[in-house]
This record gives C-alpha cells, structure tokens and sequence, in this order.
C-alpha cells in the first residue's frame, strides 16, 4: 500500500508541472508587430514597415499585456495563441511609455476565448530560481532557467523614467522581447532588454502598478519627486550644509522647476526618510527582499497624485515635509524624449524644415549617436534641456533646406537651433507659426527672417511667392501633406 | 569642427624642381643651401602636466635665407630639447637654437650656435606665389635614404585652410600633386632658382598631394619678425554666412541688387579686432579695394581665394579696410589690426608646459586642442561631449565668450584631503565659493586667497561641487606634492613667456 500511495504521489509530481507548464503556456501569445516608423529626416514620410515578433501575456478582460517598446510606432498588430497557426489582428487598449508597459486586445473578442489569464506572483527575493518563456514556434516553448542576481533602477527603453528592474542570470542571448518570467507558476517579471551581463525586467510589483492603475478609472501613472538628490558622503560637504551629525541622507542637488516642492525644498536640504524608510547617505533605503534598493523604488510605488511625506534637515534642524507626487512626463523636457505612434510634428516655410529637437531625432545617427550626432544638438539635449516652468517650450531646429530656387543661397543649413523668428523667441512650432503669421516689413515688402544659435547667422527669405514656392517642393520632393506646410495664404490673406 | 579634414604633418622636407627643369647650375647652388635638421624633443605632459613626455628624435629640412637664419617648420623643432643642423654636402651636425617660432603659421628660424657655419653658404630668394599648373620642385630628405631628394610636381590648387600643427588657424596654402614625406618639412620648394614654398603637410587620404607654405605667408612672417618678436597672425573673429546673397529676397532685404555679391556676417567674437567695428547683419562687399563674391572669396594674385586671406597676411598695427552695407548704407569701415583679447582658441599647445595648478591634490589645467587629442586619434567623438563642444564653439555660447581660459579639473591625486572630493572628472570650472572664474589666474587666486572654512569648486551643468577644507589642503598639500613628485605645483606662464623657444630662457 505504501509502496502503491509512494508510486501514485511520485506520478502526481511528475504530472503536476506538466499541467502547470500548460497552463502557463495557454497563457503566452505572440505578438506580430508591423512597424511604421516616422522618418525624423523627412517627417512628412515614414520608414520602410519592419516586422517583429514580441511574447505577451493574457490577462483578465481578456487583454494582452506586453511592453510599450513592443508596440511603439505599430501600425499592425496580430496575436497568436500557443499552440494555434492562427493570427488574429489586435489593437492598443492603453500604453505607458514611461514605464515600458501596454495592454493589448483583440479586435474581435472571441479570439481570445477560454484564455485563462495568467495570475500575478509576489516580489522575487534575490537568487530565487525561476523561469523565462521564450516561443521557439507555435507549438514549442523553452522554458530557460534563470534566478534573480540583484535590482537596479534603471531608464525605461522607452522613456527618461527611472524605474526598478530586475537583473537576471540566464545563460542564453537573445531574450529581452518581453518574454514573460514565471515561478511557481505566477507571472513575477516582463523582460525588457538583456545586456552584456543581465537579462532586464519588469518586477510583477510594477506590473500590478500599471494594472490596478488601469481598473481605477483614471489612470494616475508612475510619479516623481522632481527633485536631483546627490550621495552625501564627503564630510567636508555635511560640515557645509549642517548635516556633520548625522551620516545618513542625500542632499537636494537641484529642484526641477514645475515641481511640486519646488518651494517646499531648498538646495543642500538633507533627505532623511521616505515615508518613513530611513534613508542612506547613498540614497538607499533597506527592502525586505533586496537589500539595499535605490529610493527611487519608493517613489515608483506611489501613483501620480499621491502625497508623500519627507523627513528632512534643514541647515541641522529637522522637520518634516509632505507633498505631491506628480506624474512624470519624459517630454516635458525642451529636448522632447520620444514621440512613439504620434506623427513627427514640422512646418516647412520656403523649403526650411523647422522640427522639435528629440532624442528620437539624434537617434538617426544610429547606435553611437550619443558620441556622433552634431555637437550643437547634443549639448542642447544634455546641458540645456532642464525642465523649465512652461512645459511647452522646447528646442527647435532647422533640421535641413529643400533646396529650391526660393531658397537659394541657404541650401547648406543643416541642424541650427532655431534662436529668434521675426523678433519672436522661439520655443514651439506653435509659437513659430505665430511669429510667421507676422512678417517683418520693409520698403513696403515681407519678410521672414529666422535667426539661428551658435554663430549660425540669420535667413532672410521674402513671402512673395511662398505658397507658389510650396506648391513646387511638395511636388519636387513628394511632400503629400499639404499641413506640413506653413499656410500663408489662409492665415494672413497674404499675395 | 565643421569640415574636418584629417591631415599628417610631415616631419621632413621635399625638393621638387620643375620650372625650366631647374637646370643642374641651378639645382648645385639650391643644394648648398640645404640643411637636414635633427631634432630631440620633449613633449609637455597634457595629464600629468607637471612631466614632460619621454624624449623623441626626429629631422626635418631647412634653408639657408642670409642673415645668420635657417628657415624651417615650426613643427620641425617644437619643444626641441636639441637641435642640429648638417649642411648638404657637410660630415659634420652644428648645433643650432630657435630664434624665431610661429605655431601658427608652422614656421621657424633657426641661428647656429656657430654663425660660422654658414660662411660662404648661398643664400636662397623667394619668388611670388607660384601659377597654378607651373611646375615646381621640393627639395629635402624625406625618410628612405640619407641623401637629398628632389621631387618634381605641378601646383594643382591655392586655397586657404588649416595649418595641421597649431590645430585650427586657417592660411594662405598651396598644393601640390607630389607627395610630401615625412622628413621633407621644412624644406625649400622651388621654381628655377626662387623659393616659391616651404614643404609642410600631406593629406593621408589622398595619395599624390602635399602642402606647402606659400611665400606671401612666408614674407609675411619676415616681416612680423624684423622687430625682433613674432606676433602672429591676426584672427578676424568673423563667422559669415556663405551664399547667402545670391538668395534675391535677402539681397533686396538688405537693399543691394542682384549682382552686388558680398558675404553677410552671422558673428563677431568679443575679443577680435573687428568686434563692435563689424558686427552682425553686415554684408562686407570689398576689403582694401579687392571685390568679395558671394562665396566670400576675393582675386589674389590671380586665384579666387578667401577674402580672410587678406586679413591673414596684415601685421599687427596695418589697417584693414571694409567696405560694407549696414542698414541699407555702405559705408567703409577701418579696423585697426591687434592681438586678440585673451580667449579660448581651439590650438595646440607648444609651452614647456600646459598651464596647471594642483590643489589639495585636484589637478587643474586649461583646454587645448593637445589635451583633448590625449583621447587619441578619434577625440572628437571620444572625448568628453562638453569639452567637444567647448572646442568648436566656446566663442558662441554666451557663458564662455569671455572666458580666458576654460579650467578643466582633469584628475585627483588620491589623499586624505580629497577622498571625498571625487567626482567631476574633466568638468570645467565655473566657480569657486561665490568667485566666477573667467581664467586661470582666477582659479588660482579663488582657491589661494579664499577665506572660508571650505574651497567649494563648482563645475558647469553639475549641481555637485566639490568641497576641500582650506585647513586641511594647506597642512597637507606639500605632502601630496611630494607623494605624486609634483613639482612644482603650477605652471602658470603661456608659450610666450615660459622659455619654450629653445635657446631663450624664460625671464620670468
């Protein structure tokens, strides 16, 4: 009997995992992405359509959760269940650039039928096993072993948001296509990337984030404090500021404009606790899984909106602070992050081509651009792209001329910061358009003149044939949209 | 930045002789006149800059030009610890000093300690600026052989570009379609009899063209000379807008006809000699009665060049005179050639050292051109992004036009003092407690003078300065000196004044 009962138990434990790796599977679809990315040189026309393939996971609706970078700049999206050659076509329910997440569903609902949405797991605690799927075909799935080697906070691949990531150990490349990560079989992570060392991905703890945050109506989204702390550990600096007491707490570098404290702190404040987690002099608080985890993770578990409280010491007294988080926003920058899905917004006047500076602009000069982009453009992005009180205002360049005879002799512009246009400082295509509207006027004629940062001079073209001028470089260079144009005619009457 | 052009400095000199095939009469009066110059150099140290480089051996070529004078390449003996001299023909190497250096026009005289040397020597005389097309013959000793070399060639174009060995600064240049070798620079390049060039630089991506300095700029140089100091050439500080006035709406905007030509000035940097007398919107039409098109190039003898050409060549106290449209009047404007004010310039540097000053075990020194090539052969996108930056358009960006020196903390000799103080590698310094710093004297005295407790150094776009007890730097700083062999603790002087020139010592 015992030896039958031992038998019986040794067949359950060889079936359970099985069954257990089905249903995880059943859970899993591929998701077809076609890509239809905006050309940052020519932004009245796109890209060659690429194809990738990414994993997601079904969740309750049902929908399809997958990473933001999956579908950035989609502009077809199919799914396909494991186990069947069928595709069906889907459509975005809501993305998060901030925090790399979307949400997915089909566009007839009964494509996902008798799905069983995957459940959520807990937080991972460090060198905990566990497993990430990776599709080989429709019918195959390898489940790679992989453990939990540390958490960083590290930039979203879509976005500027600081975010807690998991690191994992996995002896295999090519992974990082949000592959979902199981244990036990819960869904604890989201891969997002995979470096030289690691495979990056999102905790089960931010995906709950994003997913709670979904049911609530509005969605509040990740928050920041808006505020740039720097390490305190130089004595001579504490004996500054006060703080020579204490060797504990970070000191307030810098606070953003537009943030909420921006008049609640004061540079060389010293940030002792976060709602309540006591703060080190590297800016670490104690997480009960992970050890020590940058506070940044506090701030990531709050919603935009919420009120957090700060202990902190102000010129060696202590009190405390309370305030609002707020939504972060990559592109609330002058140099605009990312402008995934959205057309790449430009106004062509007399052939100049006047765009917003963005990273995805500097990203034409492929992997290095970061080193190789022009100089002027990556100084702008790295040393005068402070978040300023307008959100609105932002870096524009006159990005390259279509050369054409109402033009001539500024065909070589390529590039320049735009400074000022017809007296006007300018700071959004808006505010270009607005100050295009108003010519400057001499000896009874109008002009534009555009003048440019840098030593870059000034151009000056006239009105008077401006929209024949259009008409002859949208056929010229194939410039379909008539609305990438400036519209004089209609706006001011003009010739 | 814009248009960089990867050149090599040759080491050496080339003889080509074309015109009238330089008959064998002229050829052996040429040759006696030729010397192969031998150099060891110490370079300055840009990261420890309180060392020197170890020492390097080289040669070049140089020619006799009367006086006492052997006219070679500034890149020939630059930071030369020792130099000699061995006429064509001689066994015997005459140790030699430099009497007069132009970095930036890469030309050097040189005076043999022995002025007996140079009895009976023949000295050579220059011709005009050679036709494009004619014929010419470089004379000196390239590397692969001992003897001298003669290399024919045609003159294929005249233009004004950079000088290779000061880093940046444009001049008057010549091409030529035979290929200049290391060991040729220095060496005369001539047409029958007359020098009409000094061979200086090759152009590794093209095979066939070498450069050489033309006699206008070589003149020139002669003449800044004769008052017994070399001045330089003159920087006009103009940025201008090429083609812009072919465009009719701007021509008309400015009320100029279609045929005006003339080149419309985009900037005018505060510390040239043409700043508040030009400025920006001019559309400069003539300078000294030469026609400047609108590609900004004017006639000089017989080639379209640019019309900086002109500015270039002056000495300091000529005039240049401009004729230009401002607000619709034309109106000729008079600027009196100077020195510019002291200002960032993107250059080498050829000082004993770079200027440096270490404090508390940070050590600070100014930007070059020769510090960011420390980051190799790619430094301009291997370098740090805001010293990249820095180099090109510093005398753009309102924060440092006026700066004399852009100070860069470039390491931290590990102490006590400093354990804290890490951070800011390759920053530039903005200020120090409340102290703005707009040179490097500035830094020095913020950090020297400073009352308070703590030195607190501040850096651009960081909002994390670094901070040093001035009690604790002043009980400690000779020990870490010491420790790291810093000696001495600064250099404080430029190339004028530091004795760099062999065989003139500092007096300083």
């Amino acid at each position: 009997m015992k030896l039958l009962a031992l038998c019986v138990a040794m067949l359950c434990l060889l079936i359970v995992p099985k069954a257990r790796a089905e249903t995880i599977e059943g859970g899993i679809v591929r998701v077809h992405i076609s890509k239809k990315e905006v050309d940052k040189g020519a932004p009245w026309q796109f890209e060659e359509v690429s194809q990738q393939s990414y994993l997601g996971v079904i969740m309750p609706g049902p929908t399809v959760l997958t990473t933001a970078y999956a579908v950035a700049d989609a502009a077809f999206i199919e799914l396909q269940r494991f186990g069947s050659s069928r595709r069906a076509e889907a459509e975005v329910v809501f993305v998060d650039y901030e925090a790399n997440l979307a949400l997915l569903k089909p566009v007839l609902s009964t494509a996902l039928a008798g799905a069983r949405p995957v459940t959520l797991g807990d937080d991972l605690a460090i060198d905990e096993s566990l497993e990430i799927y990776k599709m080989r075909d429709s019918y195959q799935v390898s489940r790679l072993p992989a453990s939990l080697q540390d958490v960083g906070i590290f930039s979203a691949v879509t976005s500027n948001y600081s975010l807690a990531s998991y690191l994992l150990k996995v002896q295999q490349s090519g992974l990082g296509w949000a592959e979902p990560v199981f244990r036990q079989g819960k869904l604890v992570a989201i891969t997002t990337g995979q470096d030289a060392n690691f495979v990056h991905a999102l905790p089960s703890s931010m995906i709950k984030h994003f997913m709670d945050d979904r049911l609530g109506g509005v969605y509040r989204g990740f928050p920041s404090i808006g505020v740039q702390l720097q390490p305190l550990v130089s004595p001579e600096m504490r004996r500054q500021i006060g703080a020579q007491n204490l060797d504990a707490g970070v000191r307030v570098a810098e606070i953003q404009k537009g943030s909420s404290f921006a008049k609640k702190l004061l540079p060389n404040d010293v940030i002792l606790a976060i709602d309540g987690q006591e703060i080190s002099e590297h800016g670490f608080f104690t997480h009960p899984k992970w050890g020590k985890v940058h506070l940044k993770y506090l701030i990531n578990q709050h919603f935009g909106g919420d009120q957090i409280k700060l202990k902190i010491l102000r010129q060696g007294q202590e009190m405390t602070v309370e305030g609002v988080l707020e939504r972060f926003d990559s592109n609330r920058s002058p140099v605009v992050a990312y402008r995934y899905g959205q057309a790449e917004p430009h106004v062509i006047f007399g052939g100049l081509v006047f765009q917003e500076l963005s990273q995805d602009f500097l990203k034409q000069w492929g992997k290095e651009w970061k080193d190789i982009a022009p100089l002027e453009l990556l100084f702008a992005l790295n040393f005068q792209s402070k978040p300023t009180d307008e959100p609105t205002e932002k870096v524009i360049i006159v990005s390259r001329v279509l050369a054409d005879e109402f033009n001539r002799g500024y065909g070589d512009i390529r590039f320049q910061i735009v400074d000022q246009v017809n007296g006007v400082r300018i700071q959004s295509l808006a505010a270009l358009k607005q100050a295009l509207t108003a010519p400057i006027v001499k000896n009874g004629k109008l002009y534009a003149r555009v003048v440019f940062r840098l030593g870059g001079g000034e151009a000056i073209l006239g009105y008077e044939g401006l929209n024949t001028a259009h008409q002859r470089i949208a056929k010229t260079y194939e410039i379909k949209k008539p609305e990438s144009f400036f519209n004089w005619g209609e706006a001011s009457g003009g010739q | 930045m814009r248009g960089f052009w990867p050149l090599i400095q040759l080491g050496w000199l080339i003889f080509v002789l074309l015109e009238g095939r330089a008959d064998g009469g002229a050829f052996q009066s040429l040759r006696g006149a030729v010397f192969k110059i031998h150099v060891v150099s110490n370079e300055p140290n840009l990261m420890d800059p309180w060392k020197k480089m170890a020492s390097q051996q080289s040669s070049g070529t140089g020619f006799y030009i009367g006086g006492g004078r052997i006219l070679t390449n500034a890149h020939v003996v630059a930071n030369a610890a020792f130099i000699t001299v061995l006429r064509d023909g001689d066994s015997e190497p005459r140790p030699a000093a430099v009497r007069f250096i132009g970095h930036d026009s890469d030309l050097a005289v040189l005076e043999p300690t022995d002025p007996k040397v140079l009895d009976g020597v023949p000295a050579l005389t220059f011709g005009s600026l050679p036709k494009l097309r004619s014929p010419v013959s470089t004379i000196g000793y390239p590397m692969g052989g001992e003897q001298l070399s003669i290399t024919d060639g045609i003159v294929s174009r005249v233009s004004y570009r950079r000088y290779v060995h000061h880093g940046s600064a444009k001049h008057l240049l010549v091409q030529v379609d035979s290929a200049i070798n290391p060991g040729n620079s220095g060496g005369p390049v001539v047409q029958g009899r007359l020098v009409v060039g000094v061979a200086f630089q090759s152009f590794t991506q093209a095979e066939n063209t070498g450069y050489i300095i033309p006699t206008p700029v070589i003149r020139r140089f002669l003449r800044d000379i004769e008052n017994g100091r070399y001045e330089g050439h003159p920087d006009d500080g103009l940025t201008t807008s090429d083609w812009t006035m072919l465009n009719p709406a701007t021509s008309e905007f400015h009320e100029l006809g279609p045929k005006a030509g003339g080149i419309k000035v985009a900037h005018v940097a505060p510390w040239a000699p043409t700043s508040g007398l030009i400025i920006p919107g001019d559309i400069l039409l003539q300078i000294d009665d030469q026609a400047i098109g609108v590609d900004g190039k004017v006639s000089f003898e017989g080639e379209r060049v640019d019309f900086r050409t002109v500015f270039d060549l002056k000495l300091m106290g000529d005039k240049a005179k401009f004729k230009l449209a401002r607000d619709g009047k034309i109106q000729t404007v008079e600027v009196p050639i100077r020195r510019s004010l002291r200002h960032y310039s993107s250059g080498n540097i050829y000082s004993r050292h770079a200027k440096y000053f270490v404090y508390g075990g940070l050590v600070f020194t100014t930007l070059s051109r020769s510090l960011l090539r420390t980051w190799g052969e790619k430094w301009y996108r291997d370098a740090p992004l805001l010293l990249r930056f820095l180099d090109g358009f510093a005398t753009f960006e309102p924060d440092f036009a006026d700066m004399a020196d852009i100070v860069v903390l470039i390491k931290r000799l590990p102490d006590a003092v400093n354990a804290y103080a890490t951070g800011n590698t390759f920053g530039v310094v903005t200020a120090v407690d409340s102290q703005t710093i707009k040179s490097f004297e500035d830094l020095v005295s913020a950090l020297e003078a400073g009352r308070g407790e703590f030195a607190t150094i501040h850096f651009f776009g960081s909002e994390d300065p670094l901070v040093l007890s001035r009690l604790a730097v002043k009980e400690r700083g000779n020990l870490i000196n010491q420790k790291y062999g810093v000696v001495p603790d600064r250099w404080l002087k430029g190339p004028e004044d530091d004795g760099a020139m062999l065989g003139m010592e500092a007096t300083k």
